[in-house]
């Protein structure tokens, strides 16, 4: 280190930069000065300085090449390792059934068979051909099931229809007859009530007649005179 | 009329969920990075994979960011940490002419100016970068391109002030060498 005037080369570099800023006091300034007027190492470190700010000032700014910024952050989370680790356990399961060939069966009738025989062709074949025919006489079975269903739906439906025709006509009946009874007992009542006002009159009648005859005989025992 | 959003502002609304702002931030940010990331590495494709790997970083620590310091210093701050393992991991040495060779004596009997008077464009400069070793190189970035003072650069690097500028002097006083002995042969 170059000791020199009231500043050494620490104290001195350590202000190069607010010396080239221009941001040091006037005190330091000359201080540094001083220093720099004596000490070729911190003089040479002071072009260093500038010269390297002056390269750094001709760089010019690159731009970013296109990038999948959205992508990059939102976008390509993938998978938690646990999920990870669980797949991969999951394939390595599935490996060792298919090799093994593992069959497994319950008492229910369900059946699961890992790397088994492949069946033929014609065993396919035969097994859709059989499940085409199941296939339709379920198909069939339904279809008549619906038919009878509907039939005697039908059959209901017109007995009820009937039933409710014939109470009608029963009440049609019922109110025809009393219609009748109606009618014809008040024609009685009037052919009666006729009777009896003929019969009133035939008495009537009768009764003058005896008053004219017993008249007429009076008048013949009387002369003949009125 | 449309006042533009703080830092600060775009990260709370990022921690917030929003993707808007942490997209704009990038955005506003990714230039600096990559063009720093550029003169660290030396090509656009590390430095690519710098840029992506640093503003990951950021992204996955962002509600770390206490907001003591400015965003930039925190932002550089991890760029450091990464491009340091980056590099770690691709054998940073084999990158730079070697951290332990003895500097020539340079007492002032040549013109230093002589080659760095000659870089006038941005290979010349990453080319100038690549003779030094990282430790220096980050500190000449650092001081030279983003401008931050020493006790900012100790604060990102995890060392003293004073070996910060002591890393810049012997990066300054190594460049001048090499560009002699470049000159020379």
């Amino acid at each position: 280190m170059t000791e020199s005037n009231d500043m050494n080369c620490e104290q001195a570099k350590s202000l190069l930069f607010e010396l080239i800023d221009g941001s040091l006091s006037a005190a330091d300034r000359d201080a540094v000065h001083r220093h720099l007027d004596d000490c070729a190492d911190c003089s040479a470190a002071q072009a260093d300085v500038w010269h390297m700010q002056t390269v750094a000032s001709r760089w010019k700014t690159s731009r970013v090449p296109r990038w999948n910024r959205r992508g990059a952050f939102f976008e390509s989370r993938g998978f938690p390792p646990l999920l990870q680790i669980a797949s991969a356990c999951a394939s390595v399961v599935v490996m060792v059934l298919v090799l093994a060939q593992v069959r497994i069966s319950t008492e229910d009738g369900f059946q699961v068979s890992f790397g088994g025989d492949v069946a033929s062709r014609a065993d396919l074949e035969a097994q859709l051909h059989d499940l085409r025919q199941e296939q339709l006489a379920l198909i069939n079975q339904s279809a008549d099931r619906l038919t009878n269903q509907q039939v005697a739906s039908n059959q209901l439906m017109f007995r009820t229809l009937l039933e409710a025709s014939r109470q009608e006509r029963h009440e049609d009946l019922r109110n025809l007859v009393s219609l009748v009874q109606d009618t014809q007992t008040k024609q009685n009542e009037r052919t009666a009530e006729s009777l009896r006002y003929v019969l009133s009159n035939q008495i009537e009648d009768r009764r003058n007649i005896q008053q004219l005859g017993q008249a007429l005989k009076l008048v013949a025992s009387d002369g003949g005179t009125l | 009329m449309f006042a533009r959003k703080t830092d600060d502002e775009l990260i709370g609304r990022a921690l917030d969920g929003s993707e808007r702002a942490w997209l704009t931030l990038v955005r506003r940010h990714e230039q600096r990075l990559y063009n720093y990331a550029l003169r660290m590495s030396g090509n656009p494709d590390d430095a690519m994979d710098i840029l992506q790997d640093v503003l990951m970083s950021v992204y996955r620590n962002l509600d770390s960011f206490r907001g003591d310091s400015k965003f930039t210093t925190w932002l550089f701050r991890i760029a450091s940490f990464r491009c340091t393992d980056y590099f770690r991991r691709r054998n940073w040495q084999t990158t730079t002419l070697g951290d332990d060779e003895d500097v020539p004596d340079d007492s002032g009997h040549h013109e230093p100016e002589f080659l760095l008077s000659q870089v006038e464009d941005n290979e010349g400069i990453v080319h100038l970068m690549g003779l030094l070793p990282p430790e220096q190189r980050q500190v000449v970035e650092l001081k030279f391109f983003q401008h931050f003072t020493f006790d900012e650069i100790a604060g990102q690097l995890g060392i003293s002030p004073n070996t910060a500028k002591t890393r810049l002097y012997t990066a300054l006083s190594r460049m001048r060498a090499k560009s002699e002995l470049s000159l020379a042969s």
